[in-house]
């Protein structure tokens, strides 16, 4: 999946979400959440541990959904939840399966026809905010561990110590973020900047006819029905 | 001529002068280091080098050519950053090499034909589908300097190359700066850690207090640098400080 074009896998997320939003027989809803499910179980590396956590969450916020909906009859609210599962999954596998620079080009030449270079740098800008987050969790924990060190209790004076501690990482982050900008910079890298686009290869155009395909397959079955 | 030459460059911010009428010139192929104190001024200069800093005053000129725009030197000079994890941005070996060549909008064979050798070069053909992190110390900053030669600057750039490195990295980045010198590629190199660098550069300049102190044969430059507080072993010949044996 990972060697799938972003571009390709953007259609076909946006396809299979029409597909299952569309869908209102339920027996036909649980086989494509199924379908859908399968290459997000397969498709992407979790560590078990994160796993467990990720299921439990996700059961959670399952059961709320199912629960709000209950009052639609115990078939519709099943529907409601696989489906809802269902377009996180896909979104979830295209988020881990798509290079983040590859997703950030595929943005801005969707985004370039509507908003010209705003569009570039919009999904520049989205692209840059996710890539900080490792910086961001590194610096944090950093930051944790070095007052953990000095015996720091953050309960006698909650209010100082939060305060203290925002600061100093605003301090650290900023830093940081200054020299990664100039890193990237200094590759010639621009948020408003075409880039070489990333090849379409037979793959990626069966991947976007097949979703196509299964939209309009489930299209035509919503009418029969 | 020479390569590059730098005249009367001068940069401060908020009064305070970081670099004051600096001068030197680098010849095409020679590894140069630039020696010093830490706020001496040597990250500073790499950076109104490469454009990422405007100097008040001073000419930076390549093969005679004065560099005037900002924009020139980013595209002349490629500068390796001292911390690695904040320069590398794909998320395999592979994409990064090719990220900076992709900004320049070459074509995609050219960029996959270039990613190739560059790979081969820097002897990085084992872990090309590997994640950057995963990588020792020595295999980023090699990753780093494939990602800048990449873009096919005339000058590479490098600060603190040898930054938090155990002995086999400091090796191996030692013999990729050799490669580099083999391949013509101009190289000037920030380090305060000239007990590990001096043996194979041709010439080093010594700065202190944003002022060249000191400018020469790398190998007549032992005393020179003592003075300046630039920690060499005592009594080291100019060969003993060979960590390439």
């Amino acid at each position: 999946m990972a060697k799938v074009n972003p571009f390709a896998l953007l259609v076909a997320l946006i396809l299979s979400s029409l597909s299952i939003s569309i869908l209102s027989d339920i027996p036909s809803l649980v086989v494509l959440a199924i379908v859908v499910f399968l290459p997000f179980f397969f498709g992407i590396n979790i560590p078990k541990i994160l796993w467990s956590m990720k299921v439990m969450a996700l059961t959670a916020i399952l059961i709320f959904v199912f629960a709000l909906m209950a009052d639609k009859g115990l078939m519709r609210s099943f529907g409601d939840t696989a489906r809802f599962l269902s377009v996180i999954a896909l979104s979830a596998l295209y988020v881990t399966t798509a290079d983040l620079l590859e997703m950030a080009d595929t943005l801005g030449s969707v985004l370039y026809p509507i908003l010209g270079k705003n569009g570039r740098k919009a999904a520049s800008t989205i692209m840059m905010a996710i890539s900080l987050f490792p910086i961001i969790f590194s610096t944090s924990m950093e930051m944790m561990n070095g007052r953990k060190c000095r015996q720091g209790s953050f309960f006698r004076h909650p209010v100082s110590s939060l305060s203290e501690y925002v600061i100093s990482m605003m301090r650290l982050l900023f830093n940081k973020v200054v020299t990664f900008q100039d890193a990237m910079y200094s590759r010639l890298w621009r948020p408003d900047g075409e880039r070489t686009r990333v090849a379409f290869r037979k793959t990626d155009y069966a991947v976007m006819v097949m979703s196509l395909l299964i939209a309009i397959g489930v299209f035509l079955w919503t009418k029969l029905l | 001529m020479s390569h590059v030459t730098v005249e009367g460059l001068s940069f401060s911010i908020d009064g305070a002068q970081l670099l004051n009428n600096i001068s030197f010139s680098l010849e095409k192929g020679s590894l140069t280091l630039v020696a010093g104190r830490n706020g001496s001024g040597k990250s500073m200069l790499l950076k109104c080098l490469k454009g990422l800093e405007k100097p008040q005053k001073g000419v930076i000129s390549l093969d005679g050519r004065p560099l005037l725009k900002a924009k020139e030197r980013m595209k002349a000079f490629g500068l390796v950053f001292q911390d690695t994890f904040l320069q590398i941005v794909g998320s395999t070996v592979k994409k990064d090499i090719a990220f900076g060549m992709e900004n320049l909008k070459m074509e995609r064979g050219e960029v996959e034909r270039r990613t190739e050798e560059l790979l081969d070069l820097f002897s990085l053909r084992q872990v090309e589908n590997l994640n950057p992190i995963l990588l020792s110390g020595g295999e980023r900053r090699r990753l780093s300097i494939a990602g800048v030669l990449a873009m096919e600057p005339e000058v590479i750039l490098l600060d603190e190359p040898l930054a938090n490195l155990d002995y086999p990295s400091v090796v191996l980045v030692l013999n990729t700066l050799l490669t580099l010198k083999e391949k013509g590629v101009t190289v000037l190199i920030v380090s305060h850690e000239a007990e590990k660098l001096l043996a194979l550069t041709d010439r080093t300049i010594i700065l202190s207090k944003g002022e060249v102190v000191g400018e020469g044969r790398s190998e007549e430059m032992m005393d020179k640098l003592r003075e300046n507080d630039v920690y060499l072993p005592p009594s080291a010949s100019f060969r003993d400080l060979s960590w390439l044996k």
